[in-house]
């Protein structure tokens, strides 16, 4: 798929400090519609924090986030949805009523073509069949896919992802993983996908982002340049992980 | 289950026989025998009038523990959204309504209003508040700060997230407020009519009390203990099992 021209996302001059601590140091970068951006670095570099400054989550820092062309301002009008580690879900719900949520708190109500959008957005996942299980009567990956689809609902522009597949197991990861990718090639959004992981970096990306350690500051921004779909552990993949692991050490 | 029944029933006979052996012993116009016991709740029963005491205690109990669980919760709520709220609560209110016997607040009660229906809902609402306050207030900082983060995700409506988020999580803490409270209301009903209305079941009680009619005294304890097993084993447990159960999953995380 070709990465478009159009800048959706535009992070610029972006600082956080926690107290007399440094998080963040001048975050320049941007994201381009349809395109799959990985922020990769080490445990504790303040990967989420970023990505939560970019959510609207932490007002306090300095810099702008723009949204096609508007600072992006609180809830999700502003077309950004965000994918927690953990899935978030209301354990008094079904996946369904999880997914009717975002409807309900817009306040926008639950006509027809609402309860078309969570139906469509839980096929999309694959969970039609469990629209009305309960959070703790599904597997954690499929919690997540439920997380997923409740963002999906809202057709954001850019979906940001703090690390949605750490905790599930390998196969349950390299299966959300082209899944996720089989949803990002049939819809216009694009991701910004924050990992500690090169592989999944480099199996998910077309760009990654690579930052350093105390102070957080942009090390480098690689193009992986690999055709989809990929094949796990090809060549080009193990070289590219291998670029990638040098600049993170 | 039928292992159950029969324990039930085993553990009553025993408190039974040993109420009668004590009673028998001693032999005594003050002790009456489960039997006169038994009777004189029959013949409270019976009474068509007896029935309109009960109607206007359990009137009181309903009315204080609503005006009660409403002003506990709005306090205990409040305290999420207003800084001075947290404080009065903390400092003031709560220790005042915790620390103040019920009684103490009943006699006020029957200054300011005399015998009335207010007296004893006023002492059952003052009795019940600290118990949604506490628990409220509990709920509020068990509660899973995550789930209302992602809520901000969709919204900037606090009265959304408030109704959709945070109060389904507060309903099993507001469950078991009422239920401690329903026991309290029974109790404090009946303290509260006994000097502070002409009326329920608590004015019958001192009736009897006053003209040394002790199987009277018995009988009307007995239905007052009757009716809180019923609420809270029958009624409190049959909704616990059926609905609050469900609610169980928000312990873990997901």
């Amino acid at each position: 798929m070709e990465t478009g021209r159009t800048e959706i996302l535009k992070v610029s001059g972006i600082s956080l400090k926690f107290g007399e601590l440094d998080v963040l140091e001048n975050i320049n970068f941007s994201v381009f519609a349809g395109e799959v951006v990985c922020i990769l670095g080490p445990s504790g570099c303040g990967k989420t924090t970023l990505l939560r400054v970019i959510a609207g989550l932490i007002s306090r820092r300095e810099g702008s986030v723009l949204l096609n062309g508007r600072e992006s301002e609180k809830s999700n009008i502003r077309g950004l949805g965000m994918v927690f580690q953990e899935p978030r879900l209301l354990p008094w719900r079904t996946a369904a009523g999880n997914v009717e949520l975002p409807f309900e708190l817009a306040g926008t109500g639950l006509g027809q073509a609402e309860r078309h959008s969570v139906a469509a957005a839980l096929a999309q996942v694959n969970l039609s069949d469990f629209a009305g299980s309960y959070p703790h009567q599904l597997s954690g990956g499929m919690r997540q896919r439920v997380s997923l689809a409740r963002t999906l609902v809202t057709d954001p522009e850019v979906l940001l992802m703090d690390e949605p597949l750490t905790g599930l197991d390998v196969r349950t990861r390299e299966e959300l993983q082209d899944e996720i990718i089989r949803i990002w090639q049939f819809s216009q959004v694009s991701l910004l996908w924050v990992t500690h992981d090169p592989e999944e970096a480099v199996y998910m990306a077309d760009r990654i982002i690579v930052l350093s350690n105390r102070p957080t500051r942009v090390k480098a921004i690689l193009e992986t340049g690999l055709d989809r779909p990929r094949l796990r552990n090809s060549p080009e993949m193990t070289g590219m992980e291998q670029k990638v692991r040098h600049l993170l050490a | 289950m039928v292992k159950r029944i029969l324990t039930g029933a085993g553990a009553a006979a025993v408190f039974w026989g040993l109420w009668w052996l004590v009673a028998a012993f001693s032999d005594s116009a003050l002790f009456p025998t489960p039997w006169n016991t038994l009777e004189a709740l029959l013949d409270i029963l019976a009474a068509p009038g007896s029935w309109r005491h009960i109607g206007v205690s359990f009137y009181r109990v309903m009315a204080g523990t609503a005006l009660g669980s409403a002003a506990g919760a709005v306090l205990g709520i409040s305290t999420r959204y207003f800084g001075f709220a947290r404080t009065a609560v903390a400092v003031v209110i709560y220790p005042l309504l915790q620390s103040v016997p019920t009684i103490c607040w009943a006699l006020v009660f029957v200054l300011w209003f005399g015998l009335s229906d207010t007296t004893p809902i006023l002492a059952v609402a003052t009795a019940v508040a600290p118990f949604f306050v506490i628990n409220i207030w509990e709920g509020l900082k068990e509660m899973d700060g995550n789930l209302t983060e992602m809520a901000s995700m969709f919204t900037t409506s606090r009265s959304r997230i408030l109704t959709r988020v945070i109060m389904p999580m507060l309903y099993p803490y507001i469950f078991a407020a009422t239920r401690s409270s329903l026991m309290v209301a029974w109790k404090v009903v009946i303290l509260g009519e006994i000097f502070g209305a002409a009326s329920g079941m608590g004015y019958m009680l001192s009736v009897a009390f006053e003209s040394y009619r002790i199987a009277q005294v018995f009988g009307w304890t007995l239905a007052f203990a009757v009716i809180l097993l019923i609420s809270d084993y029958g009624v409190f447990n049959y909704i616990d099992r059926k609905f609050i159960r469900k609610w169980k999953p928000a312990e873990q995380k997901y």
